[in-house]
Formats: structure tokens, sequence, C-alpha cells
């Protein structure tokens, strides 16, 4: 997903002047080529996140585009009220590339898990959120970030993408634009739907495998990702839910403040609460993160992975009858 | 170094004040008589280094506020509002009737400076954000390969911000000598002195560390303000810090030196006709 991110900017930038990128002392694993695209234009900067969204604000009020390249923990966190005032409040629009997002550095432990970026993200007004479920999609939404009249934060969090990729790309994917919510994967297209699966980055490849697996309990689901939580597409959004009898929101965030609550706030918003079907959340407790291990033994142990929300779902349906 | 500190200090409360001094006070004070409250200290202790910079040093086009080859000012104490707004006003950006307007519900003028204001190049007020932002500006017109240059103005309280010395790193590597730092070294911020909440002498010597070329001049004396300012070398691929020393609430004698005056509320119409009759006297 990095590298998808890092191939996609270096092609932007070879033709488009505009284009700056900003690594927060992070390596990018194409310091070479970057250099000889960007010339100028690729700048190393030391640990210092407030003054590097500062500048970016700066460089940006002056006609350039600037990518910033980190941590997303620290891309976030560290320079949060920098984010809030000097690039979204002044329309200074800057592209935040947030690595390493969710439990991606689980082995790190908590200083380096961002499960609550979606969140504080979200809540600026002016934001754009991204957040890609694979390399496929990366690649198809930093071309459109180049004119996107907003700051964006783009949240990569990967996640074994080739297994899962292909088995959604075999399915035709559309193209993913920004704003633009998509159904991905339906487990049997000549059915009613039984479960509406909603979510972004890596929930998404571990909702197309958890449908695959209740297609086999005659369970009838399908998957809409919804790589821009903000802003959301609430038409599509709209139409699906009010077409399913149960809706299943699984993101790889906190239940604070991400895609579940951004759902939510739009479907009360327009379609009211007395018309929702029974809706269910799957993502992370409230709480720190004192685990460690890997992105996957970290969803596991937080029931989040396929086998497990398989079940999950088949649990909610026996218990609501649904089915 | 210390002899030289206490030199400027002693200069600076020495310094008198000249006709165009005087009236940019009187100004600042129009919108005190609206709003009642603000921030005195900083909005009274700034006004000779702007008034130098829009008077002799900054490259503006007022019918074209965004051409491309002015210079910029970024502002970083966005609460001295008033001493930013009584330049501008004075020099055209817009009507000086906008102060009495000053801090209220549909003003364009708020207690801190936005980018909406004509003549505004960075909302600020949330200390040490102006610094970085004025790096980006710079950086951006190396590219463009505009020589232009970017002044920027930090008030001495916000040097607690880590994102200060973040920047100065980044100004010192980036070799951004058209970059300016201009420090209204007043000595009090929001609680007290600033020697007491948290001693930043000697800092001409922390800025040298950085790899900067530092001036230190009295902030209150037009002619070497301005002859400092003229005299920058800006090609040498350093920066250059020049730092001012000032008098917090520079002009009305009763409230100068005393850290109450930062923020003062309550400024009725019988003080404020004393705060314009110590201006006068001054």
């Amino acid at each position: 997903m990095k590298n998808a991110c890092v191939k996609s900017l270096i092609d932007i930038g070879r033709n488009d002047d505009r284009i700056i990128l900003i690594s927060v002392d992070q390596p990018t694993g194409f310091e070479k080529e970057l250099k000889k695209v960007f010339k100028k234009r690729f700048i190393f900067e030391p640990i210092s996140e407030a003054n590097v969204v500062g500048m970016a604000a700066g460089l940006a009020s002056n006609g350039y585009i600037p990518y910033i390249f980190g941590h997303a923990t620290f891309n976030t966190r560290r320079c949060y009220e920098q984010i809030v005032l000097d690039a979204c409040l002044q329309e200074n629009h800057i592209r935040l590339i947030g690595m390493g997002a969710g439990l991606v550095n689980a082995h790190l432990g908590p200083t380096h898990t961002a499960i609550e970026d979606v969140s504080l993200l979200r809540s600026i007004p002016g934001m754009t959120v991204l957040v890609p479920s694979d390399a496929y999609e990366v690649t198809q939404l930093m071309p459109q970030t180049v004119e996107h009249k907003k700051s964006i934060y783009i949240r990569l969090a990967q996640y074994g993408e080739p297994r899962y990729g292909k088995k959604v790309e075999n399915n035709k994917r559309n193209k993913a634009k920004i704003g633009k919510a998509d159904v991905i994967y339906t487990n049997n297209k000549d059915a009613e739907i039984d479960v509406l699966f909603i979510s972004n980055g890596v929930m998404t490849p571990i909702s197309v495998e958890s449908s695959m697996i209740l297609s086999k309990n005659n369970i009838n689901s399908k998957v809409l990702n919804i790589s821009t939580p903000k802003p959301i597409d609430t038409s599509t959004l709209c139409k699906e839910v009010s077409s399913s009898k149960h809706v299943v929101i699984a993101e790889e965030h906190t239940l604070i403040g991400g895609l579940a609550s951004a759902c939510l706030e739009s479907l009360i918003d327009n379609l009211g609460s007395d018309n929702l079907p029974s809706i269910s959340r799957i993502g992370l407790p409230d709480k720190f993160i004192h685990n460690y291990g890997s992105q996957k033994s970290l969803l596991q142990k937080n029931n989040m992975m396929p086998e497990q929300v398989a079940k999950r779902v088949v649990h909610i349906i026996k218990n609501k009858n649904l089915k | 170094m210390k002899k030289n500190y206490n030199k400027l200090v002693a200069l600076s409360k020495k310094s008198t004040l000249d006709k165009r001094s005087k009236n940019l006070r009187k100004v600042v004070m129009r919108g005190f008589k609206n709003s009642k409250k603000g921030h005195v200290g900083s909005a009274f202790s700034m006004i000779e280094i702007l008034r130098v910079l829009y008077d002799d040093i900054l490259k503006y086009d007022l019918k074209k506020l965004n051409w491309k080859f002015r210079d910029r000012l970024i502002v970083s104490p966005g609460w001295a509002s008033l001493a930013l707004y009584a330049i501008l006003s004075d020099k055209g950006f817009f009507k000086t009737e906008e102060l009495d307007n000053f801090m209220n519900t549909d003003s364009i003028l708020g207690g801190c400076i936005v980018k909406l204001i004509p003549g505004i190049e960075a909302t600020t007020g949330a200390c040490g954000h102006g610094l970085s932002i004025a790096i980006g500006m710079a950086l951006s017109l190396k590219l463009k390969k505009i020589k232009r240059k970017v002044f920027v103005i930090l008030g001495d309280g916000e040097h607690g911000e880590g994102s200060i010395w973040e920047a100065a790193l980044s100004a010192k590597k980036n070799k951004l000598d058209n970059l300016i730092i201009i420090i209204d070294y007043n000595k009090i911020q929001c609680s007290g002195l600033t020697k007491d909440v948290s001693e930043l002498e000697p800092l001409s010597e922390k800025w040298k560390s950085f790899g900067m070329k530092v001036h230190e001049v009295n902030g209150h004396d037009v002619k070497e303000l301005k002859k400092t300012f003229k005299k920058l070398k800006c090609n040498k691929g350093y920066v250059n810090v020049v730092i001012c020393h000032t008098v917090m609430s520079k002009g009305i004698k009763m409230f100068e030196n005393n850290p109450t005056y930062h923020w003062k509320g309550g400024i009725d119409t019988e003080l404020h006709s004393e705060m314009k009759k110590s201006i006068d006297r001054y």
C-alpha cells in the first residue's frame, strides 16, 4: 500500500511542478527515484511534525500541493493544532499520508498504533479522510488527490493485499473515487441480501472474506466499501442500507468517531432513526492497547478476523431472527 | 553580551515617541474604545517594528494584494492584532473606521488576526505557528526563484513552544536566507515576567547556536530599526534574526513593564481617556 502510494506520487509529480513530498524522517523506499524526479521538491525534514505541517501550509499558501509522508500516529496526534489552524482553517490544502495506521505497528505497542486517527481528522471542518482498502484503491485514488480543494488525510494500513485484492478484483470492482462508496462484493448476486457489510481499510478484505464464509451458511451478503468516510457518500449509503435486513459496520478503529459513527450520523440525518434496519458495529474498544504481536494477532484478539466476524454475524442473525 | 542586553533594555525604556508613533497608538485606542478590553501590552510594544516595516521595508501593492512579487509578513503573536490593524488601516488596506467595531460580532477585525483581513498573510493567535508557516512561504519563493523576503515576527513568550525550535532547525537546514525572524522581545508574557516564567536569556546566543545571524536593536528606535533591516544580507545562505528589545505597553507610562496589562479588561471611558492622555504626554 505504501509502495503504491509513493509510486503514484512519483507518477503524478513527474509532470506537475506543484507537487511536493515532505518526508518526516521516514524512508519511502524510493529515495533515489524521488530525488531524480522531484529534485528540490522532495524534502527530507527532521522528526518535527508540528513544524512540517505548518511549513506545508506555507508552501500550499503559495500554490504548491504538499504531501507529508509520515507515521499515522505522529502525523495526526503530534501536529493536530497545525492541521486544524494552519492547514484547514486557512484553506492551505495539504495531504497527510499516514503510514502504518490501525494496528499495523502493533508490535511496537500503543505509541505506534493509530486507532483514533479517523475520529480526530474527521472532526476537523473541511478535512477529507481517505481509508483505502488496498494498493489497487490507493493507485486509483492518489491522482484524484491532486486537484481536490480540501486538505486530505490518507490512511494507509496494509494487510495481505494480493490475497484479498484478487478475490475482490475477480468480482469486478468499479474505479475508486473520492467521495464515492461502492459495493465491491456480493456473495450471491441472484438472492435477496441478508447482511450488508459496510467497511473500509483492512476491514474491507476481511468483510469480503467473511461474506464468502457466510455464503456457505446460506447467508447472502454484500460489502459496501466506503473509502471516503468524510465526506461520506450519503446517497449510496442510504440506498444500500434501506434495502438491507441487517447492517454490519466494520472498521480497524475504535468505535468512537470512525466509520460507524460517520455512517450512523448520516443515516439518522437522512433516513431518520425510525427507518433504519438492525445495525451492528465491529471495531476496537475504547481502550489503549497493551498487547503486542501483529496486526492480525490483535485483530484475532478482538474477534475481527474473517472467521470470527462471520461467526458474530451468524450469531446476530440467529438472535434477532433475521432469517 | 550582558552589557549589550542591559544597554538595549535601558535604551528601549528611554526611547521617546515621535508624532507618527503617537498617532498610530491613538488608532489602537480606537479599538479599545469599543471593545473595552484586549491585549494592550503587545499592541503597543510592536508599533515601531511594524511602522518601519510598512513605511520603509516591505514591498507590496495595495491594488493587488496577492501580487506574487510581494514581500510577506507573518505576525506570529496574532493577539497583537491592534498594532497591525493600526498600521494596515493607516496604509489603506481597510478603513480606520473598522477599528470602531473591533471584536464586535460582525466585525472583520477580531482579537487575533485572520487571513480574511486585507493585508494579513496568515491566521495566527495560537502560539508557535508563525515561524513554520513563514518557512513554507520562504521555501516556496526559493523554489519559484522569486527574490522576495519573508519577515516573521515572533513573541518572546511563544519561545516556550517546541515548534519554534523545530522550525529553527528546519530554517537553518533549508538555508532560508530570504527569511528574516524578528523578535518582539518585550520580556512579559501572559502570566508574568518572561524571566520568571522561563528565562530566555541568553536569547541571542540561543539563536546563534542554531546557525542564525543575530542582530540586536532597540525596538522603539525607528532610525535604528530602519538601518538594521536595510543592511541585512539576504543572500548568504543564513537566516537573519533581529531581536528587538521593546517595552510592554510602550507609550502608556502607568502600564509599562507591568504583566497585569498583557491583557486588560474594563477599559471604561475614564481609563480610556487616561491612556490617551498618557500617550500625548509621552
